[in-house]
């Protein structure tokens, strides 16, 4: 929904400026990650230790975390169901459902009118691989509120929806996708990688459809789906802030336990973190899209292995990021250095993207990267340079806990992988160096995005071993 | 071996099927609940008055006898520590020479571009950022870390090293950075703004051509003139107390002295702006012709400086044409013809603020777009009700509320309360200062500052109809887009 948008412009706005244009989101990372993600460093659910976890007889699962530092409550509404959910010739469905749940005609107030009623602030919702994540803000005095209209969109559905808002709010899908991915063939390159990351059959693709299949879908389509999917026992409700417990447990089942699940059997969660066991192993490895876009990036993808803690990790994948951006920075290679690790339901893998700067040789990347890692190696044996870098790890960590949302919205993630509240900084010790050989290029996908100056190969595909 | 896979196989087995032309019937849908069980959504339950708000910050303010001005926000509850500095000595309204030699003080420092190497402290590196208003400097450390970081700072920005070598490379960077700004929306928004009298920003391409000529002389002169802590601001946030911080602020700071300048530096200093002289007598639409796009509108109209009596009306105005439940964003998202058009307040030039608003349209309804956010903005004194105004207040309120979580954010907050002013205390007194704020008085500098709105418009990724027929007086200036912006030559 816009207000992601909205949130954007925001953090543009501290510098006087813009958000840049469209080609600057075509990174395949970006396709890939484009929901409303965690901070890097939020902590990890389990650090959560004041949480209070019930479950309601219609199967709706409720985390409840009081932190009384502000008069405010983040709440997160989330359906476990996502872009992976999507019928196979009706991809973008689940998000086009989820502009739809916004939308009501009288006698009922559309949601944000409601919400703007009680001064929430940050509403917005995005739907991921994985879940859809209704977001808002609320003064801790409205939290009664905030509950109705979330139970609310659970127990409407699409009854108050009517057909001019269903076709009107599919235009404004086909605009949100135009101002995302335009250019199509970026789609095409995210779910390729899915594929790829994800050997076999897997239900990952691009989180955005192309817009001949956005233009199919219809709001029987929406209604389908919702009753498929949109029920209490697939749901979570994260409240963290300003909160008494008992009390908010006694109005969560006021307003939500009156919700009875559909009629129709629901589609079993079943054994989906049996794909986690399953290591991701790349079958190709090196993907390459030319296209008429100037904005040149090489990807590195690193799946987490099934029986690997990603949270331990970190400290490595930090380094190696860390060490590139500076490197790049030192030689004009790249423009842009980003690290992160995507946590998908169905596996992990860490991304590490750079933009490498207009007009430089694509091909010298690759061995800066090689060169790092053996540089790397040295500097986990310098015990001054693990002090530093785990005294970073333990700012970031501090840095992400007043944050409440992020917090609502790391305890509303359902991936397979194991996260473990750690204490970053005492992970680090020199026998990280021995992990270097983790993040080796041989074990990475590559996916490169070059620009293309003649029109024949604009937009062409390609897999190289 | 080299496999050429196209959309086919790039769709994949799962959706590939996206493209073709029959699909398979999904089950029906359940049908709805009978209205009987739905009345129960219609009626929320009873709005319960806000909660009284209480901001327990402790904070103080000292001036140093060079002129800075130090103020400490005492938060026990938190584990962090933010450092805000802000040189107003230090303006620059384009991405020019001051912005530049900011951005080399890093240049000799033990900084990586993340992580401090200095094994005794690991921080985020220091954010740099200048616009017309100045520089500011920003830090978050361990609280534990706040004196060194204090001494560090100080000496990063007052007593650079300019290392000849690492100058080099971090030019470089800086034209990285140029090139791609030439392609970005923040140029077409600088590109807007330059449109408004009195308004100018040099373009980027410009700058860069002189980059490579920055030696260590050329900084340090440049340093000289706009580096100085007179009349600068000081803003730390954290657990640490009052009289723990301001030792180690004089300590760090209290030395540094303001340099003298010669008459080269008056070509840096940066006029305030009157927002009166600004104001443009039509609307003047500059069209960018290139790109495959949606268009991309873009305005800007003068307003009140953030100084002003009408200062905070005037934002709440913005927030009302932000807001879902009025005007343009509202009726357009309703016509399906956007995702989302987007305003702001833009506060970095001194002396006034800007309106801005930003958004994609639909190519058939983008005259449509452009016409009614104008019309909209004029009308606004006659359109405002009670209710809305009411309801961004309180949204703003809370907004700014949940904002505080991150001492970042609560020294940023400080400072442009000292920008505009107020005492640093004022951050505890803005949300009763904003909810004061009356619909008349709200009418009353819409009507100075929006009935007769002439903002600068640019429209990217035009489409054919934009003109004709939109019924508005405007000044149309073409230009054309290929790696960089160009100004469009007759003929074509």
């Amino acid at each position: 929904m816009g207000r992601m948008q909205v949130l954007g412009w925001f953090a543009a706005r501290k510098r006087g400026g813009g958000g840049m244009v469209k080609s600057l989101t075509l990174g395949s990372l970006a396709a890939l990650s484009l929901v409303l993600p965690p901070p890097a460093r939020a902590a990890s659910p389990s650090c959560e230790t004041a949480a209070e976890r019930f479950q309601l007889p219609n199967g709706l699962e409720v985390v409840l975390v009081p932190d009384t530092s502000l008069p405010a409550i983040a709440m997160v509404s989330s359906v476990h169901v996502g872009s992976r959910n999507d019928p196979p010739d009706r991809a973008g469905l689940a998000h086009y459902l989820e502009h739809l749940t916004y939308r009501q005609s009288p006698p009922f107030a559309p949601v944000f009118d409601l919400y703007d009623e009680i001064g929430a602030t940050e509403v917005n919702a995005s739907t991921g691989p994985d879940t859809t994540d209704y977001v808002a803000m609320l003064p801790a005095a409205q939290l009664e509120r905030g509950l109705w209209i979330e139970a609310r969109r659970l127990g409407l559905g699409l009854a108050a929806l009517s057909e001019p808002a269903a076709l009107e709010e599919r235009r404004v899908v086909l605009r949100e996708h135009e101002l995302r991915f335009g250019y199509e063939p970026i789609l095409s390159l995210a779910t390729l990688t899915y594929a790829t990351l994800f050997a076999g059959a897997h239900p990952y693709h691009a989180p955005f459809a192309s817009v001949s299949s956005l233009e199919q879908l219809s709001s029987e389509d929406a209604r389908w789906f919702f009753a498929e999917y949109y029920r209490p026992e697939r749901t979570r409700l994260v409240l963290v802030g300003d909160l008494q417990p008992s009390q908010a447990r006694a109005l969560v089942e006021r307003h939500f336990g009156a919700l009875v699940a559909p009629t129709t059997p629901a589609k079993a969660p079943a054994s989906e973190c049996s794909w986690a066991k399953k290591p991701l192993s790349p079958t190709h490895s090196r993907l390459r899209l030319r296209s008429r876009y100037r904005n040149e990036s090489i990807d590195f993808y690193f799946p987490v292995g099934p029986e690997e803690d990603p949270q331990l990790l970190a400290p490595v994948f930090d380094n190696l990021r860390g060490e590139i951006a500076e490197v790049a920075r030192q030689t004009g290679l790249a423009h842009e250095v980003h690290g992160e690790l995507v946590s998908r339901e169905l596996g992990s893998y860490w991304v590490l993207s750079i933009g490498v700067a207009p007009g430089q040789p694509f091909e010298k990347v690759e061995p800066l990267v090689a060169k790092i890692e053996q540089n790397l190696r040295a500097s986990f044996a310098d015990e001054s340079d693990l002090l530093a870098r785990g005294q970073a790890l333990e700012l970031s960590e501090r840095l992400a806990q007043p944050r409440l949302m992020a917090r609502a919205l790391n305890l509303a993630r359902r991936e397979c992988v194991p996260s473990v509240c750690v204490d970053a900084s005492k992970l680090l010790t020199p026998s990280l160096s021995n992990q270097v050989d983790r993040f080796a290029l041989s074990k990475a996908l590559i996916v490169e995005q070059r620009y293309s100056v003649g029109a024949s190969d604009d937009g062409s595909l390609e897999s190289l071993p | 071996m080299k496999n050429q896979l196209l959309w086919l196989i790039a769709g994949g087995a799962f959706w590939g099927a996206a493209c073709a032309p029959a699909r398979s019937a999904l089950p029906p849908a359940p049908p709805p609940p009978p209205q009987s069980e739905l009345a129960v959504w219609q009626t929320a339950p009873p709005l319960v008055p806000d909660s009284e708000l209480s901001l327990p910050f402790g904070i103080r303010r000292v001036s140093l006898d060079n002129g800075l001005g130090v103020t400490v926000v005492t938060r026990p509850e938190t584990q962090t520590t933010a450092i805000e500095l802000m040189l107003p000595s230090a303006g620059d309204p384009s991405w020019g020479k001051v912005t530049v030699m900011a951005e080399m003080l890093r240049a000799g420092t033990r900084f990586k571009a993340q992580v401090m190497t200095n094994p005794r402290l690991a921080f985020e590196a220091v954010n740099v950022n200048t616009s017309e208003s100045g520089t500011s400097f920003s830090w978050q450390v361990l609280p534990r870390a706040t004196e060194q970081a204090l001494g560090l700072l100080s000496s990063f920005v007052f007593a650079p090293v300019f290392d000849p070598e690492e100058t080099q490379s971090r030019l470089r960077e800086q034209l990285t950075y140029i090139q791609r700004y030439s392609g970005s929306n923040a140029h077409l928004l600088n590109l807007t703004r330059e449109a408004l009298p009195g308004i100018e920003m040099p373009s980027p391409e410009a700058d860069a051509r002189g980059l490579f000529k920055f030696d260590q002389k050329t900084l340090f002169a440049l340093h000289r003139c706009a580096i100085s802590p007179r009349a600068a601001e000081l803003v730390i946030v954290g657990p640490r107390t009052f009289e723990q911080v301001i030792p180690w602020a004089r300590a760090a700071f209290g030395a540094v002295s303001a340099p003298a300048r010669d008459a080269s530096c008056d070509a840096l200093k940066v006029a305030p702006h009157d927002p009166e002289k600004s104001r443009l007598d039509r609307i003047e639409l500059q069209i960018i012709y290139g790109g495959s796009f949606d268009p991309f509108l873009v305005m800007a109209l003068p307003g009140p400086s953030p100084t002003s009596d009408e200062y905070v009306a005037f934002a709440l105005l913005e927030e009302v044409m932000e807001s879902r439940d009025a005007g343009s964003a509202q009726a357009l998202r309703h016509m399906g013809a956007t995702y989302g058009i987007h305003s702001w307040i833009n506060t970095s030039l001194p002396g006034i603020s800007l309106l801005e608003i930003s958004g994609q349209v639909e190519p058939d309804n983008a005259q449509a777009a452009l016409k009614q956010l104008i019309i909209d903005m004029r009308e606004l004194e006659q359109t405002l009700t009670e209710q809305q105004l009411e309801e961004v207040k309180r949204r703003w309120r809370n907004s700014y509320v949940t904002s505080l979580s991150s001492n970042r954010a609560v020294a940023g907050s400080a400072l442009w309360q000292i920008q505009r002013g107020r005492a640093p205390e004022a951050i505890k007194e803005w949300p009763n200062e904003l909810m004061a704020v009356s619909l008349a008085q709200c009418r009353e500098v819409a009507r100075h500052w929006l009935s007769n709105a002439q903002p600068a418009v640019t429209v990217t990724g035009v489409p054919v109809k934009l003109v004709r027929g939109l019924g508005l007086g405007v000044g149309v200036h073409e230009m054309f887009w290929t790696d960089q912006l160009q100004e469009k030559k007759k003929g074509l």
